[in-house]
């Protein structure tokens, strides 16, 4: 029995259909292990079904399909949210997944949450475009080796030991942190008022201890990842939030949201990769989203790409705005960032790229489209846009979804 | 991306005082919200329900409310109101002999801090006070996901009944609330809630099961709340199956009938007659939609028979 090893990426700003695409490689095997290894709570991969749709932020998207997750050390969780997202795919789908953290996960605290909130709510028209979920405060707070909170920390800690500790980066890192932002407590903001609340690391800890009963700690991965007969690397965000994309800093998302993680955690436990079998495949709408601030090239009105589109995951919220929308580039500068995280998994002993994994593409809400992909100069259908720029040969496979529906997803060998 | 969030109801939980104050001692910090000594099942051995020469006949009746954050407002409208209507109906028109009371406040033994807080067994109106300490004086921090099946552990191993040890009638556990029961409950938290040392898990069938022996016992499902996003209903049928009520938040106003309604339903009495003797005709109609989808095959009581 080979292992098959898939490494899903979003090829734009997000919301490109992750959710989906994970749910549907999830759906191949009865053994799927879905790692996620970027960013933490504040992603949100929707996966729709008949009876329902189901939002995941910590949990894989492959969880339907009975799959396996595992928070490898690279991702942020936040103990305080899980339980509630657990709660509610257990009613949903009437079982919890197994649930692994990486002992070596730098956990989210609240109050990395609230500085966050804070500064944004300080921002007014400078927004980053931050979920509000505190991602950026839990990088910043972990580098700092007094105040960083690593899970084998936690779980070595008593609750009492988790509040001391909590309590310690509200009164001292806080206030440090805080003229390091040129700033300090506001009287009557809301968010200072929980950074001023002697309650709230208490009751966090609590609240975090109690998470416990949904996961399990995993200190050598390579237990789980490589019996593992599907594999599955569930990213988040998009290749163009990179953090080390410098084309559109500072709106950024502090990850390494491509295929870097993956190929190294694969590197760690000892697993060979090639064409036949592991593939990654690159995720996009047949047109380009993004949340809140930042430039976004060829950028249009909702109505001008579809009357139909209608999201329901991307409720606005304070932090994020409203989705924007835009059309894709030119087919030519389709694959510009595709082809940088494709350095990923060069191997130095093979240049040739080709030989190290197969390359897919899938494209999403092509229902909302007719069919077509939405671009620069004008709607053109996939094999045309693929055609004129190269990109039939580029890929491997492309697959295409005409529906919210993982099962519907379709894969076309080439587009000839 | 927007869901998932925090949301209001977080911050509510994480302010939720701990009787700490911004002037607080850092050891003072992980003092818990007070509950009264009291009222701590750890601290209870067994709460006892004893025949005497005035109450020669007694019969013990449970009353567990969810106290916690998804009910609302509601659960204080049915300490404040409904419990205390009911329990002067119960006094008044005794469907059972002797009745002693003992009203339990439910949390969530996942987090809670006082997943369960329980009062003595009262045969009178005292019972009133040690309602509004429990379910008042705690602070009832809001929380998901409800062990309504504390009530029934401490039931079955935490209380001494006459009724069902000198004179083998089974005495009533109602719970109220509107979310499902979690389906375990731990040896963990059955340590810290209570205190015990268990060789394993139970499963909430179990403890059903187990302290269904010593109690009939009900459920009442408000729809309100999470009713609807959980399904409550249904997991409460598929859990005690021809022991749960759907009440509406509207008619609350007739739980008192209801209560007594059911417990002389499971003392033999007659549906109709049962039905008849309210004369608001609300309650009846309260009353007969309950009855209607009760089922209760038990032996002793000497229902089902024809």
């Amino acid at each position: 029995m080979k292992q098959r090893i898939t490494v899903v990426v979003g090829k734009n700003f997000g919301d490109e259909g992750k959710g989906l695409a994970t749910a549907y490689f999830a759906g191949r095997s009865t053994d799927t292990l879905v790692i996620k290894h970027n960013g933490g709570a504040q992603a949100g991969h929707t996966v729709d079904r008949a009876d329902g749709r189901f939002v995941f932020h910590q949990l894989s998207s492959g969880s339907f399909s009975g799959a396996t997750t595992y928070l490898s050390s690279t991702f942020l969780p936040d103990l305080l949210k899980l339980p509630e997202e657990a709660e509610a795919f257990r009613i949903a789908a009437g079982h919890v997944p197994t649930v692994y953290l990486d002992a070596q996960c730098r956990l989210t605290t609240v109050f990395d949450v609230v500085l966050n909130a804070f500064v944004e709510s300080l921002r007014a028209g400078e927004r980053h475009g931050s979920c509000g979920m505190g991602i950026h405060e839990t990088v910043i707070r972990n580098e700092n080796a007094e105040y960083g909170l690593s899970l084998a920390e936690f779980e070595a800690f008593s609750p009492h030991e988790v509040a001391l500790f909590l309590e310690k980066i509200r009164t001292k890192y806080v206030p440090q942190r805080l003229s390091q932002l040129s700033t300090g407590m506001k009287d009557g903001n809301a968010w200072c008022d929980i950074l001023l609340d002697p309650n709230v690391a208490g009751n966090a800890a609590d609240a975090m201890k109690s998470a416990s009963r949904f996961f399990s700690v995993i200190h050598d991965a390579k237990e789980l990842i490589q019996p593992a007969e599907n594999l599955l690397f569930e990213g988040a965000q998009g290749l163009l939030l990179d953090r080390n994309n410098h084309e559109y800093w500072p709106h950024l998302t502090p990850s390494d949201t491509g295929s870097k993680n993956p190929f190294a955690i694969l590197k760690q436990c000892g697993i060979s990769h090639d064409k036949t079998n592991t593939e990654v495949c690159y995720v996009t709408r047949s047109y380009v989203t993004r949340h809140g601030a930042g430039p976004l090239p060829h950028e249009c009105d909702r109505e001008e790409i579809s009357p139909r589109i209608r999201d329901k995951t991307n409720v606005e919220n304070q932090w994020q705005e409203s989705l924007r929308y835009a059309r894709h580039p030119e087919a030519s500068e389709f694959v510009h960032a595709v082809k940088e995280d494709q350095k990923n998994y060069l191997k130095s002993d093979n240049p040739d790229v080709r030989e190290t994994a197969s390359v897919s593409l899938m494209i999403t809400h092509l229902n909302e489209t007719d069919g077509k992909i939405v671009s620069a100069d004008e709607d053109k259908s996939v094999g045309v846009y693929l055609r004129e720029g190269s990109l039939d040969s580029f890929f491997d496979h492309i697959y295409t979804s005409l529906t919210p529906f993982p099962e519907d997803v379709r894969r076309v060998a080439r587009m000839c | 991306m927007g869901s998932g969030s925090y949301s209001s109801s977080d911050w509510a939980k994480l302010k939720s005082s701990r009787n700490i104050h911004a002037d607080s001692k850092v050891s003072d910090l992980y003092q818990s919200r007070g509950m009264k000594a009291a009222y701590d099942p750890s601290k209870i051995k067994i709460r006892e329900s004893r025949d005497s020469t005035d109450n020669p006949l007694s019969t013990a009746i449970i009353v567990g409310l969810d106290v916690t954050g998804s009910m609302g407002y509601l659960s204080e409208e049915i300490a404040k109101n409904s419990l205390n209507k009911t329990m002067l109906e119960i006094y008044d028109k005794s469907p059972v002999t002797n009745p002693h009371i003992m009203f339990q406040a439910i949390g969530d033994s996942k987090s809670d801090r006082a997943p369960l807080q329980a009062t003595q067994f009262e045969a009178d109106i005292r019972i009133a006070e040690q309602l509004l300490d429990v379910f008042f004086e705690s602070g009832g921090g809001g929380n998901g996901g409800e062990s309504y099946c504390l009530s029934w552990y401490f039931a079955d191993m935490h209380t001494d009944i006459d009724c069902y040890n000198k004179r083998g009638k089974k005495g009533y556990i109602f719970t109220i609330g509107d979310e499902r029961c979690h389906d375990t409950l731990t040896r963990e938290e059955i340590k810290r809630v209570f205190g015990d040392d268990v060789e394993r898990d139970y499963s909430a069938k179990e403890l059903y099961q187990s302290a269904a022996k010593k109690y009939n016992i009900f459920h009442i499902v408000m729809k309100a709340g999470s009713y609807k996003n959980q399904n409550s209903g249904k997991g409460w049928e598929m859990l005690i199956p021809g022991h749960v009520i759907e009440l509406e938040p509207d008619h609350l106003t007739h739980l008192a009938e209801l209560f007594v309604s059911v417990m002389q339903l499971s003392e033999g009495g007659n549906k109709k007659d049962i039905v008849a003797q309210w004369k608001d005709q609300g309650a009846q109609l309260a009353v007969a939609e309950a009855l209607g989808r009760l089922s209760i095959g038990d032996q002793k009581t000497g229902f089902f028979k024809f």
